[in-house]
């Protein structure tokens, strides 16, 4: 283990790339799971998200495997390599490791939420209750949204105040779909137009793509923003 | 952000040398600086924007910033 360690991480640029990598993997279960294409998003983002063909059919992405092979053994090294190297680091490395250790905490946790609402967006759109295909449709909306925002904040040359603004307005947005995706919870319950397990699954599938999106922002925060301090502006580390 | 990172945020920056204080005072000074630069062009771009959807992307970019100024304050 040490010796493949030797091989991978040899230095905290590795580390940043392999953590790169892992985003990479991510970014593609999210996009698989919104089944979006970015470039047909700007032309009109409701429209295909509620009438592209694809969206229903069934998602058989296999997560557990992509889970196992790739980013459990990713993230044991990362952070196998990060602890003993950590009591050779200056203070600065140490707090550049510890921020990469953390994108590589939440890249997992998002991963393994996205196991869940990939479960769910399969059977509820499968199924024959129109309100709650819809609301699971806002849902890849919001992943889809977030990502295609976080893509264009990848490939754009604009300095940190921008990227920074940008990715706060991103959290904004996440925020508002949240709190509007609530709101329309509790009146399709009212309405009796959803069943309290359908509602149960739905509360709990918006909370993960909610906080899936938000760590895509973090993630972009960590990895994107050069300047230590900047990054610590743009960190909220509530997931 | 809850008291408990408040105050770890205070013991880290007064764990720091005096000369790695006074760097990241006016490191944070300038970045607030900057932000408010920003707040102020944002603020005359609304006032000349001539649609609703302008304005709304506009005022959304104003709030993202409100909130940066928040933030920054605090670190």
């Amino acid at each position: 283990m040490i010796n493949s360690l030797k091989l991978h991480a040899q230095n905290i640029d590795n580390l940043e790339k392999f953590i790169n990598e892992n985003s990479n993997d991510l970014y593609k279960l999210i996009k698989n799971t919104s089944r979006i294409e970015l470039i047909e998003l700007k032309i009109d983002f409701q429209k295909i998200i509620l009438f592209n063909k694809n969206i229903l059919k069934k998602i058989n992405t296999n997560i557990d495997e992509i889970y196992k092979e790739t980013l459990k053994s990713l993230y044991s090294e990362i952070i196998r390599f990060s602890s003993l190297s950590q009591k050779h680091m200056t203070h600065e490395e140490r707090t550049t490791v510890g921020s990469l250790k953390t994108a590589s905490r939440k890249i997992v946790k998002s991963v393994k939420e996205i196991k869940e609402l990939q479960k769910n967006i399969n059977h509820f759109s499968q199924g024959k209750n129109s309100d709650i295909k819809y609301e699971y449709n806002l849902l890849r909306e919001q992943l889809a949204y977030t990502l295609r925002e976080i893509e264009t904040l990848r490939k754009d040359e604009i300095n940190e105040i921008d990227r920074l603004t940008k990715m706060e307005t991103i959290k904004i947005k996440i925020d508002e779909f949240d709190a509007a995706t609530n709101e329309k919870i509790d009146d399709l319950i009212r309405t009796n137009k959803i069943d309290a397990r359908m509602a149960t699954s739905l509360i709990n599938d918006a909370s993960f793509a909610s906080h899936i999106c938000v760590r895509l922002v973090e993630i972009a925060n960590i990895m994107w923003i050069d300047d230590k301090e900047f990054q610590k502006i743009g960190e909220d580390n509530e997931y | 952000m809850n008291i408990k990172k408040i105050v770890k945020k205070i013991d880290n920056y007064f764990d720091l040398s005096q000369k790695k204080q006074d760097e990241k005072k006016q490191k944070l000074l300038d970045i607030l600086e900057k932000l408010m630069d920003k707040k102020l062009s944002i603020q005359k771009e609304i006032k000349k924007a001539s649609s609703k959807k302008d304005k709304d992307e506009l005022n959304l970019e104003l709030k993202a910033i409100k909130n940066l100024i928040k933030k920054a304050s605090i670190e």
